[in-house]
């Protein structure tokens, strides 16, 4: 990222990249390495590869709809890939429920790693991994958005296009139902 | 600690290989020509010409109520 580029907004570089289109690839130094890792924790690194590439090409074909008035970017991408990530859902699935059930977490490491990690899960994880399983998708989009990335209600609303007040809910129902394994620890 | 927090939080970063494969195609991307409809937009019309289709669309769709429409009763 040049320094010209460091201080500039999102909405700013996003409104520049109608002109000059190579600057959207600002956004992509930004935000590529934490959108990875936000879809690897869900649905593994091979498949979190391609989240990433589509996530930023459908962000740069939409760039023209993007509210210019949100000046950070971070919940309209995290929204795009949070829906691409939900084409995966069954996945996501049985794989919390495969650690859940074996204790030992299937999550697709990198072909390139030559030692396999397969610590096996506490029993707290276990539980955790058939609680998650267990929740809709958008209740589990709406707990992993704010206990992984630190949302706020505002922030996981714009990214999924809903209210902050069905935001409000889905997360007190996602909460209820992990209760068992969080208590009371604070999201 | 956090339960939820601390879950898969040991999840390898993304490549520098995968990274690069998906700016590359981000870049590709952004050096495709624009499409046709941007580049040559349709020109405007000329004021007078959508008035005139307005007028055109108003009359026939005018038309085609007063046909069927039923016959009101005479003004006592």
């Amino acid at each position: 990222m040049s320094v010209e580029t460091a201080e500039i907004d999102d909405a700013e570089l996003i409104r520049r990249s109608v002109g000059d289109r190579e600057q959207f690839a600002v956004l992509f130094d930004r935000y590529a390495r934490q959108i990875h890792l936000y879809a690897a924790r869900r649905i593994g690194t091979q498949a979190a590869d391609d989240i990433v590439a589509e996530t930023f090409l459908a962000a740069f074909r939409r760039r023209g709809s993007y509210d210019l008035s949100y000046p950070l970017a971070r919940p309209w991408l995290y929204g795009i890939a949070t829906t691409l990530v939900a084409r995966h859902r069954r996945q996501e699935e049985r794989m919390l429920r495969a650690l859940a059930r074996t204790g030992v977490d299937p999550l697709p490491e990198p072909i390139a790693d030559t030692v396999v990690r397969r610590v096996a899960a506490r029993d707290k994880e276990r539980e955790l991994a058939e609680a998650l399983a267990s929740l809709s998708r958008g209740d589990r989009d709406v707990l992993l958005l704010v206990a992984w990335e630190g949302f706020s209600y505002e922030e996981v609303a714009q990214a999924l296009g809903i209210s902050p007040g069905t935001v409000r809910s889905r997360l007190h129902r996602a909460r209820r139902k992990t209760r068992a394994v969080l208590g009371d620890e604070e999201l | 600690m956090s339960t939820i927090r601390d879950f898969r939080r040991d999840t390898p970063p993304m490549t520098a290989q995968a990274e690069s494969a998906a700016r590359a195609r981000l870049l590709a991307a952004a050096r495709e020509p624009e499409p046709r409809r941007e580049q040559h937009p349709e020109p405007l019309r000329e004021p007078r010409t959508i008035r005139q289709a307005a007028i055109r669309q108003a009359t026939t769709a005018g038309d085609a109520r007063l046909v069927t429409r039923p016959a009101l009763p005479n003004a006592t």
